[in-house]
């Protein structure tokens, strides 16, 4: 395709998305919308993942010792687990440290005995999937005296990312299909309104690759003007979004992903969005010039 | 190429254009088989023209006759060039900027005959192209192939049923029936009855 050809062709696709002005506005109205869904699902999955990966961090167990087992003895046992990363011994005074500015240091000491509290070990897990397991290996340790956890908590967060995660897959995909039969839809409009256009191509020698780029161009405009406009919610409501998100929860602060990446992400998608519909539009076009 | 309907005219011209495909045989267009070679790359050399226009209805007789050679992606300069000389031909230059609606029957036609010369074909196949026109119109089409031939040596197939458009032309008459090449007479004219006679 020389350079007259793409000139004429950008021509003919701004003057059919004038002519269909309405089937186009929809057309950009629902990929923008499924690329805003796309793009806000990416970030939040991208997001969850940070989550996931702290929540994961968090998940630790401890470990007491049965009276007379020394917390150096079950550490390496521990630690030979295959579920377990790494294994602190936690000193009993560092727990007295740590009530002492809640409780006051004389009324520990008048309430508790001296070896209130004896050492601990915390355990970090490999994989926060396998704490159930790993927490019953441990306990079958002899030495073990009592294992705390969190009890499932950081666990089922970890499930319910899980879970949206796949959720927001399934959702996006769904809307995938969507935006590709909203654009095919507007391309087998634009086919059907030129018809006359199409046999008059045919009857003058236009390849079928010919007749197909008019279309392809059309339906890749349309998906480049729909992603700008969904890059530009992005680019305006990201920064809001992630201060809102900070300003409740600061701890997140580091952990949240800048919406520059969903951004690039989505101006590339709303094009590909576009052609395909696009092109499965214009297998009809070609379908005569195939002789 | 003369017949009346129902006798094989069009389909003719569709293997010959390459719209059909014989189910046997050959088809030379230009001593060239045509099952070699793709239809678009084909028809590039040809002219195709129908009794119905087709012409685009929101642009103008000048833009319609350009689009046959702007959507081959010829310059625009070029397409410029040659539309003015094809409105000549056809006698369309005064209204060039007339949309097809503001246009006589006559007229779309010799639009759409326009755009199908533009791009200087070797071969026009005209199906039935002054079947809606009268007989003045029917004479001024006559006039632009005939010069359009004459101009570029161009070989005009037109098929009709009309006894006095053939009887005008006074060319090769080839007389299909049932699909089927019943004579061949060049310089020939048709009667009433469907006979040719020799000039």
């Amino acid at each position: 395709m020389n350079m007259w050809a793409i000139f004429y062709r950008l021509r003919e696709a701004r003057e059919g998305i004038a002519r269909n002005t309405w089937a186009s506005i929809a057309t950009v109205v629902l990929l923008t919308l499924t690329l805003l869904m796309f793009g806000g699902f990416l970030w939040l999955n991208a997001n969850l993942a940070q989550v996931a990966s702290l929540l994961e961090r968090q998940v630790q167990i401890r470990i007491f010792p049965a009276e007379g087992t020394p917390a150096t003895t079950l550490a390496p046992l521990i630690e030979s687990l295959s579920g377990i990363r790494s294994v602190e011994i936690l000193a009993g005074e560092s727990a007295y440290e740590r009530l002492a500015p809640v409780f006051g240091r004389e009324t520990l000491m008048n309430a508790l005995p001296a070896d209130a509290f004896s050492d601990s070990l915390s355990a970090e897990l490999q994989d926060p999937d396998q704490a159930d397991e790993t927490v019953s290996q441990i306990r079958t340790l002899e030495g073990v005296g009592d294992v705390v956890w969190g009890q499932g908590f950081a666990q089922i967060l970890y499930k319910i990312s899980n879970g949206i995660q796949r959720g927001g897959i399934i959702f996006i995909i769904g809307f995938f299909i969507a935006a590709v039969l909203m654009s095919l839809t507007a391309m087998q409009l634009a086919v059907l309104n030129r018809e006359v256009e199409i046999q008059i191509q045919h009857w003058v020698g236009v390849g079928p690759w010919g007749i197909r780029a008019q279309f392809l161009i059309e339906a890749f405009l349309l998906g480049l003007f729909s992603s700008i406009l969904a890059g530009a919610v992005f680019l305006y409501l990201g920064e809001v979004i992630q201060g809102i998100i900070i300003a409740l929860m600061p701890f997140m602060s580091s952990q949240l992903s800048s919406p520059m990446m969903v951004i690039g992400i989505v101006l590339v998608t709303g094009p590909v969005l576009g052609l395909l519909g696009g092109g499965l539009a214009s297998q009809r076009a070609i379908a005569k010039s195939n002789k | 190429m003369v017949g009346a309907s129902g006798m094989g005219k069009t389909t003719l011209l569709k293997l010959l254009y390459k719209e059909e495909v014989p189910d046997k045989g050959k088809v030379l267009v230009g001593g060239m088989d045509t099952s070699n070679i793709h239809g678009s790359r084909l028809r590039r050399s040809m002219g195709i023209i129908f009794q119905s226009f087709r012409l685009l209805e929101k642009k103008t007789a000048f833009e319609n006759i350009a689009y046959g050679a702007e959507v081959l992606a010829t310059p625009p300069k070029e397409v410029r060039k040659r539309t003015k000389e094809i409105l000549d031909l056809v006698g369309l230059a005064d209204k060039s900027h007339r949309l097809p609606g503001q246009l006589s029957g006559g007229e779309q036609q010799r639009v759409a005959i326009g755009r199908a010369l533009i791009n200087e074909p070797k071969l026009i196949i005209a199906d039935e192209p002054t079947g809606d026109l009268d007989p003045e119109n029917t004479d001024r089409v006559l006039n632009i192939f005939d010069r359009f031939h004459q101009e570029h040596k161009a070989t005009v197939l037109f098929a009709t049923h009309a006894v006095d458009v053939v009887n005008r032309l006074g060319r090769r008459v080839i007389r299909l029936q049932q699909g089927n090449v019943i004579s061949d007479a060049t310089g020939g004219y048709w009667s009433e009855q469907g006979e040719e006679t020799k000039e």
